[in-house]
């Protein structure tokens, strides 16, 4: 049984008459220990992806279809109690921005307790030993101490590390770390990132990484699923993805992502820009700004095809046929 | 074309102090800090030189005390001689900014038309009746058309309205242009676009470029030298692809070895250097060497006194590059 199995999830927003889609068929599986990677701009729906996952989207004017199974137990639309009962434990969530998630006027140990005790009948002092414990597994200098400190007292590090310790508390077996390092310097990204890889393996847990951070992408996560538009156009192993990318956006990417080791002098842009969440192209979304646009792109979605191997998929009419894709490259 | 190489920009010993924060109770304050301590910086016509630190490292206060946002205590800032005097408004004829964040830049309710003849007016770089004209000439050389000079910028995407700033920083034709991240609040595909375009117009018109960022990869395919800062301080500059290839500074070795790389099979070889603990703050800056505290080189070596007890000058080593260690060959062997 897979951890997580997502199938044909679509999230849809509801304003009045009007309704747009912002997940499109996303399917994605993921297994203890993985890390896969969801990569997009902004827009690309890759949040909201993961608030369905997790089962966050709540009752307003977001709705899933589809399925997500955690265990084998299906998630979507399943009943308030069931989503409790495996959110922050079996399902933990990490955000870019510390700051923003932390009670400004709490100090660290009391917050971390009192988030353990909404999930566990425990006393005080069991839930302080836990917090304790969960400090000094993501590297807080002097825990105990830390315990005490405000949120302003810390660093924008120091800050993501409390974050990650409040969301491993329980060992959960799934953390969904939404753009964890944007917000933070380069040698602090690397430090964060060497905790998440240290976590995932000493704790036997998977991570869905959500990011825009292509590099960030190809350090951490074993497999990939890139989106756009809100719709999944390739997925695979990190190295097939990235060393072999099918789709013509992939590609655009990766040409257009600055490369500290290349010496060539000039990016090459993709032309344009996403389309808006109300105003989708019909067919590929990617259409418009392809330079690879057949007619038939505009007609209908494509359909996954898979390339170099059956788990590369990538949803590209041109993608599989080696004729036109070797004329492509 | 070749073009006669002459400084545009001189910056010797530039200090900037602020006052400290309130320390609790009325009127107490913590005590001043330096933001920016004993920067010396030179940039020729165009040549574009990007400023790398991480926050607090003073690359965004050394920008604006080059435009005079922000108040000197030591040192001098001498742009080149020419139009202009040396107030305010004739710093701003010389040198412009574009900041990182396009939707707090623009004026909400002016048009892009206004936002763009402001400079002008202002500045008396055309005629008043040509203005209309010179707008539309800024829109369509930025990659917008005539026609958006009556829209509000609500109307343009993050993209767009980078352009129109890059276009109302170039419109009195200054000699140099300061970029603060101009391109960290844009997406991948978007931000290509955007460096092709500030690229394209230091080249055509021979600019001095100052781009401010914390992205080392953008920075070295856009400039031809680099400076890296931390604490206040420049600890090392050189030509782009020398200080990417061969780093002269255990500092600018971190940051090399903590860019993420798209390909893992180069990342692989490298063993990241992972910095222990958070960069110090500018109120406790520590001895000698500011960075020895989180330095990997200081710790290899056994801790040497001499890092603790004297701050490594910016030294010239013979390859024409600077830094400020006192082990820069120890650095690349590493």
């Amino acid at each position: 049984m897979r951890l997580l199995e997502v199938n044909d999830l679509t999230v849809t927003l509801n304003v009045g008459e009007r309704s747009a889609t912002i997940v499109d068929r996303l399917s994605l599986t993921l297994d203890r220990g993985r890390c896969l990677g969801l990569v997009g701009e902004s827009g690309s729906g890759k949040s909201t992806a993961a608030m369905a996952v997790i089962g966050l989207l709540g009752h307003g004017s977001l709705s899933a279809r589809g399925s997500v199974r955690f265990q084998g137990a299906e998630l979507v639309n399943a009943h308030a109690k069931t989503l409790r009962a495996l959110q922050g434990r079996e399902i933990a969530m990490i955000f870019q921005d510390p700051m923003s998630a932390l009670n400004p006027v709490q100090c660290i140990g009391d917050q971390i307790v009192e988030c353990v005790r909404a999930h566990e009948t425990l006393s005080k002092n069991k839930a302080q030993a836990l917090a304790l414990e969960a400090l000094k597994r993501v590297g807080m200098p002097d825990p105990p101490a830390m315990m005490r400190r405000y949120p302003h007292q810390l660093s924008g590090g120091q800050r993501q590390r409390v974050m990650i310790a409040m969301a491993i508390v329980f060992k959960p077996k799934l953390l969904i770390a939404d753009e964890p390092t944007t917000a933070l310097d380069l040698t602090i990204q690397a430090q964060i990132l060497a905790l998440l890889k240290q976590l995932s393996r000493d704790l036997d847990m998977a991570v869905l990484l959500i990011t825009h951070d292509l590099g960030v992408i190809s350090d951490m996560a074993d497999d990939i699923v890139v989106l756009y538009a809100g719709r999944p156009v390739e997925r695979g192993r990190t190295a097939d993805v990235l060393d072999h990318p099918g789709h013509p956006y992939t590609r655009g990417l990766l040409a257009a992502h600055p490369s500290i080791d290349d010496t060539t002098e000039r990016l090459t842009p993709i032309a344009g820009m996403p389309p808006p969440l109300w105003d989708r192209p019909p067919g590929c979304a990617f259409a418009p700004r392809c330079n690879h646009v057949q007619p038939t792109c505009t007609q209908r979605v494509p359909d996954p095809v898979a390339l170099d191997t059956p788990d590369h998929l990538a949803t590209c009419i041109l993608a599989g046929n080696t004729e036109t894709m070797a004329a492509v490259r | 074309m070749m073009h006669v190489r002459r400084p545009v920009l001189e910056v010797q010993g530039l200090s900037v102090t602020f006052p400290g924060e309130a320390a609790g109770g009325f009127r107490k304050r913590a005590a001043p800090f330096k933001a920016l301590d004993g920067i010396d910086l030179t940039l020729t016509n165009g040549e574009a030189l990007g400023l790398i630190g991480e926050s607090g490292s003073g690359k965004t206060t050394l920008g604006k005390a080059i435009v005079g946002l922000v108040p000197t205590s030591a040192g001098t800032i001498t742009l080149e001689a020419g139009g202009g005097g040396a107030d305010r408004r004739g710093r701003a004829r010389k040198v412009q900014m574009v900041f990182q964040d396009p939707y707090a830049s623009l004026h909400p309710r002016q048009t892009i038309g206004q936002t763009l003849a402001e400079p002008l007016r202002i500045h008396k770089a055309v005629p008043v009746d040509a203005i209309e004209h010179k707008v539309a000439q800024l829109l369509e050389r930025v990659g917008l058309m005539p026609h958006h000079a009556l829209r509000y910028p609500q109307h343009f995407s993050g993209g767009q309205r980078q352009r129109i700033a890059i276009a109302r920083a170039i419109a009195i034709e200054p000699s140099m242009i300061i970029a603060d991240e101009p391109v960290s609040a844009l997406d991948v595909s978007v931000q290509a676009q955007i460096l092709n375009l500030l690229d394209d117009l230091r080249r055509e018109r021979n600019m001095a470029m100052l781009f401010i960022s914390h992205d080392l990869s953008v920075v070295r395919h856009l400039c031809q030298r680099i400076a890296v800062m931390y604490l206040g301080r420049i600890v090392e500059v050189a030509p782009a692809n020398v200080l990417t290839r061969r780093p002269a500074h255990p500092y600018t070795a971190a940051l090399l070895s903590a860019v993420p790389r798209v390909h893992a099979g180069n990342a692989s070889v490298r063993k990241p250097i992972v910095l222990a603990g958070d960069i110090p703050s500018h109120a406790a800056i520590p001895s000698g060497c500011p960075f020895h505290t989180r330095c990997w080189l200081y710790d290899k070596k056994g801790k040497p006194a001499q890092c603790r007890n004297a701050r490594p000058p910016l030294a010239q080593h013979d390859d024409g590059r600077q830094s400020a260690c006192f082990f820069p060959k120890e650095v690349a062997s590493a």
